[in-house]
């Protein structure tokens, strides 16, 4: 049986992070054995082969990724220094995510492996529309984007949380340097069109059930982290296929 | 005059492009040139170097697609022969974008600080290559934003050893180094080269600055052929 995929998205600040480490750690309290995508890219620099994420029960992805072309977005063009014309960055993240997807996401899913990701193309509708002035149907129709929209999550979590907020949250997160994209007029934009009817229309005429939750306060990091592990499990069901045995959660 | 000190070699597979960079790096070093070969850098960093990076080297020799980032991601994943397929579409934005981020970083840099930059490889064998290989049409491959760019530096001389598909695919043959391209076969390469012999591409070429020079590599000796190549880019680059 495929495994399932959940998705997390919301503005920068919003939470996402702390909601995907809530995943993590109950995946490692449970000893199911987790593939990092980010800290296998780091340290392999280039994605894993199947016989690799066959040795794990859940994968947690990220986007953009942080081998090839995602290294290349996150390293070179979106850095402050660089000023790349939008149809590049645009390309750029389709192409991160149709190699994402071909390589790592789609075989794990068939592998019955459970995927949790960080940012997806749910971002590139939100996002690249309003930074970049490209009309969404030219877009969605890049290839990786195609490929992303015929493979949607089961179950997308939007993070709502008040963009005035969030960005004085990242003021002090200093790894957040190479953002274009942390300034409020921006950030609140950005949280409109997340919280827009249209975004969920979009997936759940896909088959993605959609949640969003509130993460502002007085919401607070624990619950945050409560509410992702719930829908987690919930979607995963009251067990989950591990390498060596069935893991009763 | 030249409009830069920008030498291109492209052709096919087993053409002879290793051995006119050779003969071009041992053409720099007997004029005492100090050169920066990128394919050295890459095998340390992961990353493009900038025009900083290269120090006080005056001849640079570039490759692509590169050996970095995107351009790993072109030779680790998307013309690898493995069971994922990428379309002509996507393998056409890998190359472009591999190309901007080579060119804004390092090459144009280069050229405007009269740097000599020698470049096995790139916006010419997009053009050649990419239409054949897939449902993808010049006209949309040169207007990719990186390989726009490219065009707009074009370099000062191109350089394209001419020889017969069934002598380059001799040749590779006795190679060690097996590149797991998906290019390789003789039908192919015989619509490739009529394509890099063909009138439109030189008159593409010329429209944007370029002087193509066609060096038999058929009828010849490695050292001919060399010493042939040098010549070429040393009237060139008036030595």
């Amino acid at each position: 049986m495929d495994g399932k995929f959940f998705m997390v998205e919301g503005i920068d600040g919003s939470g996402k992070s702390a909601a995907i480490n809530a995943i993590k750690d109950f995946a490692v309290s449970k000893s199911l054995k987790v593939l990092d995508l980010r800290a296998y890219c780091e340290q392999k620099n280039n994605f894993p082969d199947e016989d690799e994420i066959d040795e794990h029960d859940v994968i947690f992805t990220s986007e953009p990724s942080y081998s090839f072309v995602g290294k290349a977005i996150r390293n070179e063009l979106l850095v402050d220094e660089t000023s790349y014309p939008a149809l590049t960055i645009a390309h750029a993240f389709a192409l991160d995510r149709e190699i994402l997807y071909k390589k790592v996401v789609l075989p794990a899913l068939r592998l019955g492996k459970n995927v949790v990701q960080e940012r997806g193309f749910a971002s590139t509708m939100v996002y690249q529309p309003v930074q970049d002035k490209i009309p969404l149907p030219e877009i969605m129709a890049l290839p990786g984007n195609k490929l992303a929209s015929q493979n949607p999550p089961d179950l997308l979590l939007i993070l709502k949380t008040n963009p005035d907020e969030a960005v004085s949250r990242l003021n002090s997160r200093f790894s957040q340097k190479y953002s274009l994209f942390d300034n409020l007029l921006f950030q609140r934009k950005i949280e409109e069109r997340y919280s827009s009817l249209w975004l969920r229309g979009y997936f759940e005429k896909l088959g993605t059930k959609v949640y969003s939750f509130e993460t502002s306060s007085p919401v607070t990091v624990e619950q945050n982290r409560k509410n992702a592990l719930r829908l987690f499990q919930n979607m995963i069901g009251n067990s989950v296929k591990s390498k060596d045995k069935q893991t009763q959660l | 005059m030249p409009k830069n000190k920008f030498i291109m070699v492209d052709g096919l597979d087993g053409s002879g492009k290793g051995k006119a960079i050779e003969a071009l790096r041992e053409l720099a070093h007997s004029r005492k040139l100090k050169t920066f070969d990128l394919k050295t850098y890459w095998k340390d960093y992961d990353t493009i170097p900038t025009l900083q990076d290269i120090g006080d080297a005056e001849v640079i020799i570039s490759a692509e697609p590169t050996y970095a980032l995107v351009g790993r991601g072109i030779r680790e994943e998307i013309i690898r022969d493995n069971k994922r397929e990428y379309s002509a579409q996507s393998t056409a934005f890998a190359f472009s974008l591999d190309r901007e981020i080579l060119y804004r970083r390092l090459i144009i840099p280069a050229l405007k600080a009269g740097k000599i930059v020698i470049q096995e490889r790139g916006i010419i064998t997009s053009i050649v290559y990419q239409p054949v290989q897939g449902n993808i049409s010049l006209n949309e491959i040169i207007n990719l934003p990186g390989n726009r760019l490219a065009l707009q530096h074009a370099p000062g001389l191109v350089i394209i050893p001419r020889l017969t598909p069934k002598t380059a695919m001799q040749r590779l043959k006795q190679r060690e180094k097996k590149d797991n391209a998906i290019f390789e076969n003789l039908p192919f390469q015989e619509k490739i080269k009529e394509r890099f012999e063909s009138e439109w591409l030189q008159t593409l070429l010329k429209n944007n600055g370029s002087k193509v020079e066609y060096i038999d590599n058929e009828h010849t000796s490695v050292d001919e052929f060399k010493s042939k190549v040098a010549e070429v880019v040393a009237a060139f680059l008036k030595f």
